[in-house]
């Protein structure tokens, strides 16, 4: 078995540009992309936005074109999954039996969204494939309405897609404020109060305890009693690494695949992307991030790492995501925490544009900003400043 | 040395302003990548490939002169 391929395992986001990355390093061997998944490679983010919207046509959600990708040179096996890895051995195993040997391999299998047993009704909407989007614009009409469970990225997202297009849109979450974990208590709070101008409902600090179909719609019952029904329901709870093929093979996974400070899994073993775990330089600490920037960044640097043209320094671009709900464009660079202390850089929470630092023992770890990209690069700038000093013996 | 940007692409990191700033601009609100201009003095060129090969949406087209 001659191992002079790279197998890379995910033809998503990490797992495509960790293929062109490789041939921009001009690598020249073989490239085998391997994916559970046989949907050509769409864009997730415009998903719950301008795609959902119905504003995007089918063809640009494509990451890339039909051309684009032969050119690349690599074969993709579609709609096959990984179901083992022996690392001693360097191959990986198909479900169909077959086994791919490798020169280097590349985890790149993204995440799956959760759907928890109490909401799991045959009509529940998750989102993360385009058919998932197609499902759920049928919905997408001022005299219909929609429950969202979970106020993350994607449940805010879809209840501002949806209450732009004039539909009822109620909202539960289980903390006590929107995008906690993800931007803290303040800018949450702001985040939310946009909503509620628009007409969003939300129960904070609620449960869905189960969910029942009725006629065409859904009935949700909280923890406190109350009963929500609607024509549909989404559930955005969070998701769940692709890892489930990593049993038996040695390789640790703790949330993630648990890779070193240069995304390096074991000997020859690489990953990228949603589903990894690493020791962040300018975190301090272990980090796993779904940010689609980070997933670029990533494959870039692994790509340079098996070339042999780079990446001898551990990966520690500065994370960076942006969400778009109403005519509100939120950006955010670095490590927001809930506890940190948040300084005003410029207006205020509840003014049309403002940007913020998120200061943790008087350090920067984090800029954030709605519609002022300005301010948010000069945040950036200090952050890295920041954060760097810190990272300093 | 000729450049074009695709807005619909873009998602307003600003990687490219951090890079060359007398070519690459941001819209005021959205962060949605403008240009200054559309034909780089030499001196900005290499700056301008290098934000064309980081755009994480490959939304920055450089279309090298003819040799």
């Amino acid at each position: 078995m001659s191992h002079d391929a790279v197998v890379i395992v995910g033809g998503s986001l990490a797992g495509l540009h960790t293929a062109e990355a490789l041939r921009g390093e001009n690598w020249t061997g073989p490239i085998v992309v391997v994916d559970a998944d046989d949907e050509p490679r769409f864009d997730r983010p415009p998903m719950s936005k301008e795609y959902l919207a119905g504003t995007v046509p089918d063809q640009k959600l494509l990451l890339r074109d039909r051309a684009r990708l032969d050119g690349l040179g690599a074969t993709w096996l579609l709609g096959q999954a990984v179901t083992a890895v022996e690392p001693a051995r360097r191959v990986v195993r198909l479900a169909d039996g077959r086994e791919l040997a490798y020169a280097d391999l590349v985890i790149a299998t993204g995440v799956s969204p959760i759907l928890p047993r109490a909401l799991a009704v045959p009509s529940a909407h998750l989102l993360r494939r385009k058919a998932d989007a197609d499902r759920l614009r049928q919905h997408l009409r001022p005299d219909r309405s929609l429950i969202v469970i979970g106020a993350g990225f994607i449940g805010l997202e879809v209840a501002a897609t949806f209450r732009a297009a004039g539909a009822r849109v109620d909202v539960v979450e289980a903390l006590a404020t929107p995008l906690l974990r993800q931007v803290g208590p303040q800018v949450g709070g702001a985040l939310r109060r946009i909503h509620e101008r628009a007409g969003v409902v939300f129960h904070l600090g609620r449960q869905a305890t189960s969910v029942t179909e009725q006629g065409d719609g859904v009935a949700v019952t909280l923890d406190d009693g109350a009963r929500l029904t609607a024509d549909a329901l989404l559930v955005a709870v969070g998701s769940v690494p692709g890892t489930a093929f990593l049993e038996g093979s040695g390789l640790e996974v703790a949330d993630g695949v648990v890779a070193d400070g240069h995304l390096q899994v074991a000997p020859y073993v690489h990953a990228a992307g949603d589903v990894v775990r690493w020791p962040h330089p300018l975190a301090g600490r272990s980090v796993r991030i779904e940010h689609w920037m980070t997933a670029i960044e990533q494959a870039k640097y692994v790509a340079k790492r098996i070339a042999g043209t780079g990446g001898d320094e551990p990966f520690a671009a500065l994370p960076y995501f942006w969400s778009d709900q109403y005519d509100r464009k939120l950006q955010v660079h670095g490590f927001p925490s809930a506890d940190a202390h948040l300084e005003l850089l410029d207006g205020d929470l509840d003014a049309d544009r403002f940007a913020a630092v998120y200061l943790v023992d008087g350090r920067a770890t984090a800029v954030v900003a709605v519609n002022h990209p300005r301010q948010v690069l000069a945040g950036r700038r200090r952050v890295l400043a920041e954060l760097a000093l810190q990272e300093a013996p | 040395m000729k450049i074009t940007v695709d807005e619909s692409r873009c998602v307003a990191a600003g990687l490219c302003v951090t890079t060359e700033e007398t070519v690459f601009d941001q819209d005021e609100a959205t962060g949605i990548v403008s240009l200054l201009t559309d034909t780089p003095e030499p001196q900005a060129r290499e700056a301008v490939r290098e934000a064309a090969r980081i755009c994480p949406a490959l939304a920055i087209a450089v279309h090298e002169d003819p040799a």
